[in-house]
């Protein structure tokens, strides 16, 4: 009667942590519409059969699910040919009722900024500061040490906010070092 | 060599406060929400389903368990037609019990059920029934490696033909298959435990469980 402990995952409780994956995956994708889609298919995967988890971590848990799925999906995304998308006539993006305007284009900017990163960096940052996991809980859902994960943010944070600046603007999309 | 400090700042305030104040849309969160609804309706079917083929398991295995009955059961030992006959009758809830909440309170003699809450499993229900004056007692779980139908017999049951010894310490667990359901035997406290699964459940699984009590009982 000693076995490792573990429970359930509740999917009462799934709907907690909409926001912080939303946001995640935003910074992930870089795009809102992928990021719902993310979102969709992550509930869609947990939810397929019942989960056990061995702790309280239901947003750890929720994140890992999160991130296969994103690098699931852009693996085989990057098996597809490319197309381009069409400069005119494309369908208007819905603006959310509940955002303004000018606050959804800094949004855009921002996730834009964080999804541009290198993997590593742009997944410490999605970690702590998008998703609010410790340095502790980001470095195990990264496989990483502290050390790193804290190494890696402060780069992140230096790149996405010279990226945001006025003058670092043009370089969004190019390499942190 | 990088000389950077390697403490890291805070992001920019202006920045945190734009990814905190971003939610989720209305759109994405009614989906998730029917992806919730339509997930629970259908396990709550696929529960029904299997809980009726582990009411129809647990009367073969014990069924099965019986046959092998040592000698001296004579022509009054139940056949399996007897014991599937039980799988018709209701069951009550298991309650747990109030000295020990990792014990329910059904038992037989001195051996209890135990909850498995720890394991992920879930008391859904037992039953009482006897068996050629035998008592035995049926504890139905629920959970991720549902269902699984734990039996005490009252009285020791002649080993099983066939299967295999899976375990030696701290008692001897058998494990064997009987019509398509993995199933363990052992014997605790000079009864007769016997625990079946459909074949989805690993034997493996029921073997641990089995071994819990049996370390518990031990110790």
């Amino acid at each position: 009667m000693t076995a490792r402990p573990s429970r359930p995952l509740d999917p009462e409780r799934l709907g907690d942590h909409l926001d912080r994956l939303y946001r995640a995956a935003w910074g992930l994708c870089g795009s809102r519409e992928e990021a719902e889609d993310l979102v969709q298919d992550t509930y869609a995967r947990v939810l397929s059969k019942p989960r056990m988890l061995r702790n309280d971590d239901d947003l750890g848990y929720l994140l890992r699910v999160l991130r296969n799925t994103f690098v699931s999906r852009h693996r085989t995304a990057m098996r597809r040919p490319r197309t381009e998308p069409f400069a005119e006539g494309a369908e208007p993006v819905e603006l959310r009722p509940e955002l303004r305007p000018d606050a959804a284009l800094d949004a855009q900017d921002v996730f834009a900024a964080i999804s541009a990163l290198p993997d590593d960096f742009r997944d410490a940052l999605v970690a702590v500061d998008v998703a609010g996991l410790s340095y502790r809980e980001a470095g195990k859902l990264l496989g990483a040490k502290e050390a790193t994960i804290t190494s890696r943010l402060h780069r992140a944070r230096r790149q996405v906010e010279k990226n945001l600046s006025a003058d670092g603007q043009e370089s969004a999309r190019e390499g942190v070092l | 060599m990088n000389t950077e400090p390697m403490q890291s700042h805070p992001l920019d305030e202006r920045i945190t406060e734009t990814i905190v104040s971003t939610g989720a849309p209305m759109r994405l969160r009614a989906a998730v929400e029917a992806e919730r609804e339509r997930t629970y309706v259908r396990r709550l079917v696929v529960r029904r389903m299997k809980i009726s083929g582990a009411m129809a398991g647990v009367a073969a295995a014990l069924g099965a368990a019986f046959a092998l009955i040592a000698p001296g059961g004579g022509s009054s030992a139940p056949t399996v037609g007897d014991t599937l006959a039980l799988a018709g009758h209701g069951r009550t809830a298991a309650a747990v019990a109030s000295g020990n909440s990792g014990l329910l309170a059904a038992h037989v003699a001195d051996v209890s059920f135990p909850t498995w809450r720890k394991q992920g499993l879930q008391p859904t229900g037992q039953r009482t029934d006897t068996l050629s004056g035998k008592h035995a007692v049926t504890v139905f779980y629920g959970g991720a490696a549902a269902p699984i139908a734990y039996s005490i017999v009252d009285g020791k049951l002649a080993w099983p033909s066939g299967g295999s010894v899976a375990m030696r310490s701290p008692t001897e667990i058998r494990s064997l298959t009987s019509g398509g359901r993995n199933v363990v035997v052992w014997r605790e406290h000079g009864l007769t435990c016997v625990m079946s699964a459909p074949s989805a459940v690993p034997a493996a699984r029921l073997v641990k469980l089995a071994a819990g009590v049996a370390s518990y009982y031990a110790a």
